[in-house]
Parts: C-alpha cells; sequence; structure tokens
C-alpha cells in the first residue's frame, strides 16, 4: 500500500512539512517559540535539558536533537541557541548530513534575544517559503515507520486497543516497513518474552539489559518498581501478575520479531520491529518515538491522554466507550471493545486511518493545536 | 540471524449466551492457546458461554461472577500449571480451577522457570 507524503533528499518521505524551531538548551526557549510563534509553518521543539548535565546525559540530549531534526517530517530546521551551552555545530552537520538545509542563530552572539528572533525569523521565513515549493507525491508504505506509545491506560488498553494496534503494526511490517516503541518500565516483567522473540541473541541480551538499568534506577530511589506491580489498583481492575500487565502494554507493537533495541535518541536502521529505550512519561516518551524517525504515532489510551506532538501527527485511539464521548474532541479513533470484528479487522481499519494521517489528514490534537508539551528524558540528574 | 516461527494471530470470540446468539462480545480470548478468556463486559455466576477457538467451540458454563476486564478458566486447570493469556504463560495455578471459574490473585502464583 501508500501514501502521500513530502520527498526528502535521503529518500524518506515526511507526513507534514514543517520548518522546526528546534531549542538547543532550555535557555532558548523563550526565542525558539517567538521565532515559531512569528513564522507560520513552523513547528516548535522545546525542552528543559542541554545545560548542568553529566556527559553521557549532555551526549544523549544532543543525539536527540539531531535525530529529531532528521525527522522526515522537517523539511528544514533552525537551531536556536543559547551559545555557552555545548556543540551546536556537531548537531548541524549530523541534521545537514540528511540533506535538508539546516541554520542556526545564537542570542549570546547575536546581541540578546531581539536580536536573535530578527535573524531567526528571516532564516525560517525563508526555509518555510523552499518548503512550500515541495508536493506530496505517492510513496511506497515501506517509507513510514509507526510510534506506538500507550499511556492513561485502563483495562480496554490490553484487551483491544493495544492489540488492534499490534496488528496495524504487523500489517506495516509485513509490507517492509517499520514500527517502534518504547516505554522500558513497562516491559519489565515481560522482558523474557520479548528476548525470546529478538531477531538475534545479542538484541536479547539488550532487551534485557535495558530492563535492567530502568529498575535499578528505581532500586536507588528506594522504589521497587517490580515488586510493586501489578497495583492494587491494577488487581482491583483484573490484572494478576506484572507477566499479565506488561503483555497488555506491549501487545500494542505486533507479533513479528524485535530487529533492534535504540538507545534514547538514536534512529534504527532496517526494516522491521524495534523498541527504544526510555521512560514512559508522556512527553519524554513521544520525543523518544519522534528521534527515531517516526512520521506518525498511534497512542492509545483508556482514560484519555489528550496531547500529540509538534511535528509528528498522533493518532488517539480508545476503547473505553465512556472517555471516546467525554473527550471525543482529543480521540481520533474508537474500537468497540465489544465488537464483532476481530482486532485483525480492526488492525486493518487503524492502519488504513494510519495512512490517511500519513498522506495529510489532521487528527484531533493538530486541529486543537495541542502539540507543545515536549521534553527529553535523561538518565541521571541535574547538576 | 535466528529466525523464529511464532503462532499466528489466533482471536476468538464468544458469540453465544445461555444459547441464544449475541450480537455483543462478551468475552475475549486473546491467543489460540490460551486457556482462560477475560470478561468485556460484568458476567454473571450461571451464564453459560459459547467459545470458538480454532473452529473448536467449547461451552463454559460461569461458576463465579466475572467482572468486566477479569478473567475465566476455560479448562480444567490442575494445580502447578500455566495459566496463559496473550500466548504467553502469567503464572501457574496453585490450587486445581474449573472451567468457568474466576482466575485471579488467589488462585494463581509467580510461574518460576526451571
Amino acid at each position: 500500500m501508500s501514501f502521500w507524503g513530502y520527498p526528502r533528499p535521503d529518500g524518506a518521505a515526511g507526513t507534514r512539512n514543517y520548518v522546526g524551531a528546534i531549542s538547543t538548551v532550555a535557555c532558548a526557549n523563550d526565542v525558539a517559540r517567538w521565532i515559531a510563534e512569528r513564522v507560520p509553518g513552523c513547528a516548535l521543539f522545546a525542552h528543559q535539558q542541554g545545560c548542568g548535565q553529566a556527559k553521557p546525559d549532555m551526549e544523549l540530549v544532543h543525539r536527540t536533537l539531531a535525530s529529531l531534526g532528521c525527522n522526515p517530517n522537517l523539511a528544514g530546521v533552525l537551531l536556536v541557541s543559547l551559545g555557552c551551552e555545548g556543540p551546536v555545530d556537531d548537531i548541524m552537520a549530523a541534521i545537514a548530513a540528511s540533506g535538508k538545509s539546516v541554520a542556526k542563530v545564537v542570542i549570546q552572539e547575536l546581541g540578546g534575544a531581539s536580536a536573535a528572533v530578527a535573524e531567526g525569523s528571516r532564516l525560517a521565513r525563508q526555509m518555510v517559503t523552499d518548503a512550500s515549493l515541495i508536493r506530496r507525491e505517492e510513496v511506497d508504505d515501506s517509507k513510514l515507520m509507526i510510534g506506538v506509545k500507550c499511556g492513561a491506560s485502563d483495562p480496554t488498553s490490553g484487551l483491544a486497543s493495544n492489540p488492534s494496534i499490534g496488528a496495524a503494526c504487523d500489517i506495516l511490517i509485513e509490507g517492509g516497513g517499520r514500527c517502534i516503541f518504547g516505554e522500558t518500565p513497562e516491559m519489565m516483567g515481560a522482558e523474557h518474552i520479548l528476548a525470546r522473540r529478538a531477531g538475534s541473541p545479542e538484541i536479547g541480551r539488550k532487551i534485557i539489559e535495558i530492563v535492567n538499568r530502568m529498575e535499578k534506577r528505581s532500586m536507588a530511589m528506594g522504589v521497587d518498581m517490580r515488586g510493586a506491580n501489578p497495583s492494587r489498583g491494577n488487581i482491583a481492575a483484573g490484572l494478576t501478575s506484572i507477566e499479565e500487565k506488561s503483555l497488555g502494554a506491549i501487545v500494542k507493537g505486533g507479533t513479528t520479531p524485535i530487529e533492534g533495541v535504540c538507545e534514547y535518541g538514536e534512529r534504527p536502521e532496517g526494516s522491521g520491529l524495534f523498541i527504544v529505550d526510555g521512560p514512559g512519561q508522556e512527553p519524554k516518551a513521544v520525543t523518544a518515538l519522534a528521534a527515531a524517525g517516526a512520521q506518525v504515532i498511534l497512542f492509545s489510551t483508556g482514560i484519555g491522554a489528550p496531547h500529540g506532538f509538534p511535528f509528528v501527527p498522533v493518532i488517539k485511539v480508545t476503547a473505553n466507550p465512556k472517555t471516546y464521548q467525554r473527550l471525543s474532541e482529543h480521540m481520533d479513533f474508537y474500537v468497540d471493545i465489544a465488537g464483532k470484528a476481530s482486532h485483525k479487522e480492526v488492525g486493518h481499519d487503524i492502519f488504513m486511518e494510519t495512512l490517511a494521517v500519513a498522506s495529510g489528514k489532521r487528527t484531533k490534537a493538530e486541529t486543537l493545536g495541542y502539540v507543545n508539551f515536549t521534553d527529553i528524558w535523561t538518565a541521571g540528574t541535574t547538576f | 540471524m535466528a529466525l523464529m516461527v511464532y503462532h499466528m494471530y489466533v482471536e476468538s470470540i464468544i458469540v453465544y449466551s445461555n444459547g441464544r446468539k449475541v450480537m455483543k462480545r462478551k468475552a475475549v480470548v486473546l491467543r489460540g492457546k490460551d486457556n482462560l478468556a477475560a470478561a468485556l463486559t460484568d458476567l454473571e455466576a450461571g451464564e453459560v458461554l459459547g467459545v470458538e477457538v480454532d473452529e473448536d467451540a467449547v461451552s463454559v458454563t460461569l461458576v463465579d461472577s466475572i467482572p468486566f476486564g477479569h478473567k475465566f478458566s476455560l479448562t480444567d486447570a490442575k494445580s502447578d500449571s500455566a495459566i496463559m493469556t496473550y500466548g504467553e504463560i502469567i503464572g501457574k495455578a496453585t490450587t486445581d480451577i474449573k472451567p468457568g471459574q474466576h482466575i485471579h490473585v488467589y488462585n494463581v502464583a509467580r510461574w518460576v522457570k526451571e
């Protein structure tokens, strides 16, 4: 199957055609936002990181910013820097390697915020003009990467929406495309099952490693995540074991082998199903999917998680009828949990909706503009 | 690269209730090798449910009332045997569990690999 995407110099296809106004450090967020507000066609990426962090976290932040800039949904990128925070030129070079136009403004060099907004707006307007000349083309769906996430889950997530989204992932992967999911804490209890599904023993070991690392971080704070699950609320809702809880989460990736495990901010190579290490917390988890290169995100929710992402459309899927009615302005796709259609049939419908959104159909979050809630995860603390 | 073969995506729908065909699904069996079903609505003890798994028809009379989201056994699960859903082991029976019985924390323990 195919969708209508914006062709990029590296052969990728965007489902959207924004110019990214990407802040390289929290201290530059306001200037990046002012530029994005002044220039229609810009998408803002702001976050709270980029300074006062240990070297591995700084590398993680810079890797993530470079990968976000490479996302095919951006036609061009304007990096907005304070100046003292780090290797902005390296991030620029990494994005430029994808062939797209990239520029920077440095607040400390330009003499302050006003001058940076003026210069940044000038650069961004030119990039928006250039981007506006790019036309959608019909491209094979093997060029699509779906990011998968669940949040504000309830029993309908594991029993209906996640298995249906998993069936949609199976369809894309069968056609040569890619899917990626993260949320390492949600894998706890099912890591041996995921490892068994790994495409190689090395990938299996990496799955166990990222879960163990995440568990150690919580243990260091005196919190036993494994022992605390399933929680009292989970048990009341019918979940019997941590294995069952985690299976209900990972079923959203479908049934194909795991072809690779990315560190946070990395982009996978090859086709098939991938995992990216990171937290479940939504603004940071969705960033990992966008950085991996996902051009569209399938997001299942039970209770109702409303927000999207600045330059990647996020399709909200729920199987909770009350949530679908009460939060209809936020929910894109309803799975009738008691309907006669099988998860496979519903998964096909979700896949067709995904192709429609990839081809330009706006999601609820996009039409609301409920998209500017972003951050980057770090493994350690701030110093 | 070692390639593994996985069972196909099998899912069954419980379509009959007390001998009457129902338009709404009452429970779901997520994978063909599961030995339990999850209720998609509150179910009453005594209700008779027809289940179709891989073209096999099974009839189950609910021993317990099963709240929405909770699970009930489709088979005679002997003590120490594996309890399976999503095609995977989620625990072991700590007592004999009859078809139609509620499956939860009081009759399931952690499955420890040998």
